[in-house]
């Protein structure tokens, strides 16, 4: 078995060259029988890792231990579930599973737009078919997922990790991958256009919907990665700014920036080199994530572990890709050059340059901060930690501006606003902004980054709903209809753009979320049975411990009940588990009590069985759920921007009298209660502030010591945790304790930022650096669009040719009328 | 997805294969030895997949043995013409959105002018191209008939079609099929003019 999936891959490969080697034949001597074959050739490459993935994981059902990679993560006592989510469980099979999901989803798109994009197709195919080869030779050469055991193969499997055995573990890595690899498709539509030299907006209109795709299954990805952490970590954040968390947030950020340029080229006819340039470098961060997370040059929990040979190919791989991209775009430059100019900084392509500069300065950001304990290791020898304090302090003024921008933008005109229009568009917005604001302030609300995104929250929010509600009044003035049926229309004719709108409300909604954290407090109460404490107006009484196990694990569970204002609320029960074959690294389940105003989380931190006494990290995080259903709206939105028209045929009916009223009616009755701000306690702030400032020494959870994953079993937590209060006690002040504590460590490492100093200024600096040359380059380029004369535009008929024309043209505005 | 048609009645390649792949999967599966449900799943799964990788291999040679179709000469197809089609509805979409755009005071009245002009233009290019379509195929069935009915010799080359006094007299080409210039370049069966050379090209069709 384990031999016929190795020569599975090998024969894949073989074909996937095939198909490289017929297409660009087919297309460079437009020979239809070679273009043929080669798609063919690449249905089979689907076809046959559609049967290697078919024999990896029949291997780990049937527990062939033979098998290495079966045996290193999987065991006879572990779930199906997780049986067949190993396949993507380990380095060997997550490459495999990526060439699987490529080869299936480039077969889609080919076999989609073959008629369409008759001359992308071959190059189309043998941009995929490199891509690959390249992969499975990584596999063939190096990394086998069916690789077996020389001598004897032990009888027992190793089993996965348990903080993997959760039902997560099934969809989070999918959808990561998926967004990841349908990334490769606009690049390999964005590299046949220049290529071929068909430079107009077709490869555009090919590419966006699987953009869209792309970039739903990375939110999806992202946000699921968040509730993963969030729910089975126990460390009460959901974001750890950890190198692979950052991995999937760049290629995020540019795919968000080109999927709004765009809209700039279809509009306006601008920005072309600028689209090619973004969608290349989308596919080069996501190589370039896959390459962070498997080479070992930066450290990190979510890696695979360090591999030298896999980094030098990697890295090849990624010269080349950039090299061949480039000299492309820099060959067809003359095509590309916008025949537009810019005509106002009030206009709607002057907010999305802005706009597509905070996203490119953000990737950049996250990119430099990731990479930067490395190069000091190259160029100065000393190893320090990039960690959250410094992504925070820089995320959350970027952040913020990305929201202003999002009210903005879809308020200005094409071209040029002038005052009047900008009047009518921004006065109801601000007046939101304003009132908020001053609600924020007065209700006492300190934590200045979370006032302020609320009031943000609240104007983006009135921008929305204000181009709901103007859109339907016109429309309604338009078609006669009533209010409800203009509005249902409204969506149904401009999918995309009020798609967007509802994705932009989901937004919203998640930095409504992120914003509680400004205010979240946590606090560790140890409590024999019948005790209680309280924290942020929640009581928590400590009843029992029960020790339990099945044929997996034993699970120790503190039984709890929480009270607030008096009144029982819940019986909370946080455990620790311990599987067979891991007991040094028990996972964690945390009790959570969801509500929309906050969530009490709670963690079994230690526990004495003899005395029933229990030690219980309790965290209240407010608006944190927010976040999720942020998520979903967002997810809503862009379902309904990637539908087809025929889904929104029924839009043109009108709706009876009544429906309106009873389904507002329905609605109100179904909506819970508003979310309660909560007033800030500034307890242990300097307790707090240092958790953040020092990395938890324990040396394998590589975070600050408010997020260590694995607090409660991590012994030295618990020391370093003595120790700082010991200095506290002191009397020593923040720098003295952490200047304490580089000299006992030896090296400014254990700080979770940079101290500003020599060298690590750049780490500050470049940022700022990075931020305003990418301005300066922006507003030079705007200047200079300003100041070309704008290009006559073809005449739209010869001059023989008008009565032809005319008939057309009267055809044309007979078909217009007709349309909805 | 095999692009040649089958002289029997109701048999497709492709069922060939699905029949092969079923009794392959059987026979795996009774031979099989572990006999939980989700092996022998499986096992038909995988065998299911390999099945289709034969047929894609059948895919992947039979263009190469297909008699030679010249690229440039298809005629438009269903599925091209459905694209077209939507081509067509989508910018007319995007003409009702600037519309709407300018009603709701985001477009003003001169850029809207300069904007709807560009997207006006491309639609009434596609509708010329639907418009020939329909002459194309009739230049296409033309030939078929020819081919068929072998016996009747070709017609007559017919004289030149009458040409607007405004036109300089470029050379006319006779070609033996639609579209064909001297130089040898094959252009689009309705192109009057070689688009290499710019030899004006004989009409098969007004």
């Amino acid at each position: 078995m384990p031999a016929l999936g190795t020569f599975t891959l090998l024969a894949t490969f073989v074909v996937a060259s095939y198909a490289l080697a017929a297409s660009i034949a087919g297309g460079r001597r437009r020979s239809r029988a070679l273009i043929e074959s080669g798609v063919g050739a690449f249905y089979m490459t689907a076809a046959l890792m559609a049967v290697a993935s078919g024999i990896i994981i029949h291997a780990f059902v049937t527990d062939n231990y033979a098998i290495k990679y079966v045996q290193r993560y999987s065991d006879v006592a572990q779930p199906l579930a997780y049986k067949i989510t190993s396949y993507w469980g380990g380095l060997d099979g997550s490459i495999m599973f990526w060439v699987l999901l490529l080869s299936v989803f480039g077969t889609i798109a080919v076999a989609s737009n073959r008629e369409r994009h008759r001359e992308l197709i071959p190059w189309v195919v043998a941009i995929m078919a490199a891509t690959e080869m390249f992969f499975i030779f990584i596999m063939v050469v190096h990394n086998n997922p069916f690789d077996t055991f020389v001598a004897s193969a032990p009888a027992e499997g190793k089993g996965l990790n348990p903080l993997l055995q959760n039902f997560y573990m099934a969809i989070h890595p999918p959808s990561l991958y998926t967004g990841f690899v349908a990334m490769t498709i606009p690049y390999a539509f964005g590299m046949a256009a220049l290529i071929t030299g068909h430079l107009d907006d077709a490869w555009l209109r090919a590419v966006r919907r699987w953009t869209m795709i792309g970039w739903l299954f990375l939110t999806f990805g992202l946000t699921l990665g968040m509730l993963w952490a969030y729910e089975e970590l126990g460390w009460g954040g959901f974001w750890g700014w950890d190198p692979v968390e950052n991995a999937g947030l760049l290629p995020w950020f540019t795919a968000t920036a080109f999927l709004h340029s765009v809209m700039v080229q279809e509009r306006r006819g601008m920005l072309r080199v600028w689209n090619v340039t973004l969608v290349i470098t989308t596919f080069f961060l996501t190589i370039f994530g896959t390459f962070m997370t498997r080479s070992g040059v930066v450290q990190s929990v979510h890696a695979f572990g360090e591999d030298r040979w896999l980094a030098g190919l990697f890295s090849g791989f990624m010269i080349l890709l950039l090299t061949f991209s480039f000299a492309y775009v820099i060959y067809r430059l003359p095509l590309l050059k916008s025949r537009h100019e810019l005509d106002s900084w009030f206009s709607r392509e002057a907010a999305f340059l802005v706009n597509n500069w905070i996203l490119l300065f953000s990737a950049f950001f996250i990119l430099f901060a990731t990479m930067f304990p490395t190069l000091s290791e190259a160029v100065r020898g000393q190893r320090l930690t990039v960690g959250p304090p410094f992504f925070n302090q820089w995320m959350r003024p970027i952040g913020l501006v990305l929201l202003v921008l999002t009210g903005i933008a879809p308020l200005l005109a094409w071209k040029k606003s002038t005052v009047s229009n900008l009047v009518q568009q921004f006065t109801w917005p601000v007046a939101a902004l304003i009132v908020t604001g001053a609600a924020v302030f007065a209700l006492g609300i300190r934590v200045w980054s979370s006032g302020i995104c609320f009031a943000l929250c609240a104007f983006v929010g009135a921008t929305i709903l204000q181009e709901f509600i103007r859109g339907a009044s016109v429309r309604k003035g338009a078609s006669g209809s009533d209010y409800f049926t203009a509005l249902v229309g409204l969506v149904a004719r401009q999918q995309r753009r009020y798609g967007g709108y509802i994705v932009h409300l989901g937004i919203v909604l998640m930095f409504l979320g992120f914003a509680g954290q400004g205010y979240k407090q946590e606090k560790d109460m140890q409590l024999n049975p019948g005790e209680q404490n309280t924290v942020a107006g929640f009581t928590v009484r400590h009843d029992s411990i029960a020790v339990t196990s099945d044929d997996q694990k034993q699970m120790i569970t503190g039984h709890v009940t929480v009270f607030r204002n008096g009144k029982q609320l819940a019986q909370m029960a946080p455990a620790r588990w311990f599987f067979a074959k891991h007991e040094s690294q028990p996972t964690t389940e945390v009790a959570i009590r969801r509500a929309p105003g906050e969530d009490i989380y709670i963690v079994l931190a230690a526990y004495d069985i003899g005395t029933q006494n229990a030690t219980y990290a309790v965290t209240v995080n407010p608006l944190v759920n927010w976040i999720w259903l942020g998520f979903g709206i967002l997810a809503i939105g862009t379902g309904i921007a990637l539908l087809p028209e025929r889904a929104f045929a029924f839009a043109g009916a009108r709706v009876p009298e009544g429906v309106v009223t009873t389904s507002l009616l329905l609605l109100m009755l179904l909506l819970p209660g508003v979310a309660r701000a909560q007033t800030v306690i500034q307890k242990d702030a300097l307790r707090q502030q240092l958790e953040g400032d020092l990395m938890c020494t324990c040396g394998g959870c590589l975070a600050p010591m408010n997020n260590c994953p694995m607090a409660g079993a991590c012994h030295g937590l618990k020391e370093q945790r003595e120790k700082v209060n010991r200095m506290i006690d002191q009397g020593m002040t923040r720098e003295q304790i952490k200047a304490a504590f580089v000299r006992e460590h030896g090296g400014v490492d254990v700080l979770s930022a940079p101290p500003d100093e020599g060298f690590n200024r750049l780490a500050w600096a470049l940022p700022y650096v990075a931020g305003a040359t990418g301005a300066a380059l922006v507003g030079l380029v705007a200047y200079r669009w300003t100041r070309r004369p704008a290009m006559p535009e073809a005449p739209a008929a010869a001059g023989a040719e008008v009565p032809v024309e005319d008939a057309l043209a009267a055809r044309l505005d007979d078909e217009l009328r007709d349309l909805d | 997805m095999s692009s040649e048609t089958s002289t029997n009645d109701g048999f497709h390649v492709s069922h060939f294969f699905v029949l092969l792949s079923l009794m392959a999967a059987t026979v795996a599966v009774v031979m099989a030895r572990p006999a939980a449900p989700e092996h022998l799943i499986l096992i038909s799964l995988t065998v299911g997949a390999a099945g289709l990788a034969a047929l894609c291999f059948y895919r992947l040679l039979a263009p190469l043995v297909a008699p030679h179709v010249d690229m440039d000469r298809q005629p438009l197809s269903d599925r091209l013409r459905a694209d077209l089609e939507r081509e067509k509805a989508l910018t007319l979409r995007s003409i009702k959105e600037l519309e709407f755009d300018r009603a709701m005071g985001k477009v003003s009245p001169a850029d809207f002018e300069e904007m709807t002009g560009r997207l006006r233009a491309r639609a009434i290019g596609i509708m010329k191209q639907l418009d020939s379509a329909s002459s194309a195929y009739r230049a296409v069935i033309e030939k078929e008939l020819e081919q068929r009915l072998g016996a009747k010799p070709a017609a007559p080359t017919p004289a030149p079609a009458p040409v607007p006094a405004a036109v300089k007299a470029a050379p006319v080409v006779h070609a033996a099929a639609a579209g064909t210039c001297a130089c040898g370049t094959v252009n689009d069966p309705d192109a009057r003019f070689c688009k290499s050379c710019g030899a004006r090209l004989q009409e098969v069709t007004q």
